[in-house]
């Protein structure tokens, strides 16, 4: 149907040019997401999550170097973060300060080892490997909570130790893909030291 | 889509899309022809000289090659109307987003950063765009001080290993050891020494009030110690350099004399004994216990006077209780 211009001309906004018209917004992928129910937009990133979640706990992640979890996305780790913290001050006498503790040092210990990397020259981005330290936390969560359940002083020790192997196998290996040659043990020590400092702290509860 | 210069797409709230020149003022319905473009208005030279489009260039689903002069605002911002606004008004000006080409240069980094971020916002942004650039795709201060953090780590496996075994078993090779230190010191030794000491001092000193308990399910964790540790820790690794310098301003010696960097490296690296002698303090005896202590203090001392001896006796000769032979 055609229209004529001057009969029903268009109304131009604004004379500067820097109008946003009206109408539905559509990204980069073509995909309209302001029409599609709440409960879609939600399931989609946890069903993320949950993708990502499996792909660390599969010994595929050492393999391809933590390729799986290329999109980053931050929920994963800040769930983690606060189950573990909840696990650990819920018997604790100093409850506050346990659940402090755990939340600092794995947001701020990631943090710090991922600007320990960047300073070694690597070619790392900053949030992609927060990402992936928050994620590998995951086998460290299931110990904890395995350790919750026994009373146990050694099979703890068993289950924490295992975690940890699972833990750092996978991060060590993205780490270290990315740091030049002759400072990969400078740039895995450090993660190392971090994943040691969240099992110790699952221990000693 | 490709419109010819100052023609601009809206779309009406119907969803109906129409077409304005802003130079020439005109409103249709329908697609411009290539042929009604450059020569509206006073404009055709600025915009000729300025901007040669060709069909490719003005697709605006695609990234920068870096080839065009105009850097597109990449696919995320072809919202509506407003991207082929931009596209309108052609300068040889890079993207206002400001999120590139510092070091690095190539293609800039992917759609990912939103808005205009300043310093360390910028270097988040950029790092999280471009995964693939690390540190060259930083700018701004927040790239000067990356730059100058990364000359501070400047070192290789092996010389920390070489550093730190030298701080544990200090005589051996001290000349060119101080020599050493004194052309490139780092910053890496001395930070995660320090934190390593704070884990273990926490760790052990937990461990081993759960050993000289008799019930073991009586102990509960003392986590207060951690930050006892951590402020001990860094407080020395920060203090000891401090009050040298200070030392050595009330003496009246420059303090430009002596390489400070050259100080906090070699302090940090005599905290090394302190990881062996907290692990050796577990075992519950006393005696053993103030042996450990004895022997990882006079260590560290060796090692600081060892490297330090030379630079501090040199400029600071005339200034009591230092390093005077």
């Amino acid at each position: 149907m055609a229209y004529e211009p001057t009969y029903q001309s268009p109304q131009f906004h604004g004379g500067d040019g820097m109008v946003t018209p009206s109408g539905s917004i559509e990204s980069q992928q073509g995909r309209c997401t302001l029409d599609e129910p709440v409960t879609e937009t939600i399931m989609r990133d946890l069903r993320s999550i949950g993708m990502k979640l499996k792909y660390v706990m599969l010994p595929r992640a050492r393999e391809d170097k933590g390729q799986g979890l290329r999109e980053w996305d931050l929920w994963g780790p800040l769930v983690l973060c606060l189950a573990l913290g909840i696990m650990l001050s819920m018997h604790a006498e100093q409850a506050s300060l346990a659940f402090g503790l755990v939340f600092i040092i794995v947001w701020v210990g990631s943090g710090i080892v991922t600007i320990n990397a960047l300073l070694l020259k690597g070619k790392i981005s900053f949030f992609q490997s927060v990402c992936v330290l928050g994620y590998c936390i995951f086998p460290l969560v299931i110990a904890a909570f395995c350790s919750l359940m026994l009373n146990v002083i050694w099979l703890k020790v068993i289950f924490v130790t295992i975690g940890f192997t699972w833990a750092t196998g996978a991060s060590v290996n993205f780490m270290s893909e990315l740091l030049p040659e002759d400072r990969k043990a400078l740039g895995v020590y450090p993660v190392w030291l971090f994943y040691v400092a969240i099992a110790w702290l699952i221990l000693i509860s | 889509m490709a419109l010819p210069p100052n023609w601009t797409k809206y779309t009406t709230d119907d969803g109906k899309e129409y077409y304005h020149n802003s130079v020439a003022n005109k409103t249709q319905w329908e697609k411009p022809d290539w042929s009604e473009g450059p020569e509206s208005g006073s404009f055709h030279s600025q915009s000729s000289e300025v901007y040669r489009p060709t069909v490719s260039d003005l697709d605006l689903q695609e990234r920068a090659t870096g080839t065009a002069q105009m850097v597109p605002l990449s696919g995320e911002e072809a919202r509506g109307g407003k991207l082929a606004t931009e596209a309108d008004t052609v300068s040889l000006r890079e993207a206002p987003r400001g999120v590139m080409d510092s070091a690095g240069g190539g293609p800039p980094p992917g759609p990912q950063s939103q808005g205009s971020f300043l310093g360390f916002g910028s270097m988040l942004a950029s790092a999280a765009a471009g995964s693939e650039e690390g540190a060259a795709g930083v700018q701004g201060w927040a790239g000067s001080m990356l730059a100058y953090g990364q000359q501070l780590f400047d070192v290789s496996s092996e010389d920390v290993l070489k550093r730190l075994k030298l701080a544990l078993v200090p005589f051996q090779g001290q000349e060119d050891a101080a020599n050493d230190f004194r052309t490139r010191p780092d910053f890496y030794g001395p930070f995660w020494v320090a934190t390593t000491a704070v884990l273990f001092l926490a760790a052990t000193g937990n461990f081993a009030r759960l050993l000289e308990l008799e019930d073991e399910q009586l102990f509960k964790s003392d986590f207060s110690l951690v930050s006892v540790a951590a402020s001990m820790i860094y407080g020395l690794l920060v203090a000891v350099p401090l009050a040298a310098r200070l030392g050595l301003y009330c003496s009246g010696q420059s303090v430009d004399c002596i390489n400070f960097k050259q100080v906090i490296c070699v302090f940090g690296y005599s905290l090394t004994p302190l990881i062996p002698m907290s692990v050796i303090c577990l075992v519950p005896m006393g005696f053993l216990r103030w042996l450990a202590v004895c022997v990882g203090l006079v260590t560290s001392l060796a090692f600081i006077y060892g490297t330090l001896s030379t630079d501090l006796a040199v400029e600071a000769k005339d200034t009591k209780g230092t390093w005077r032979d």
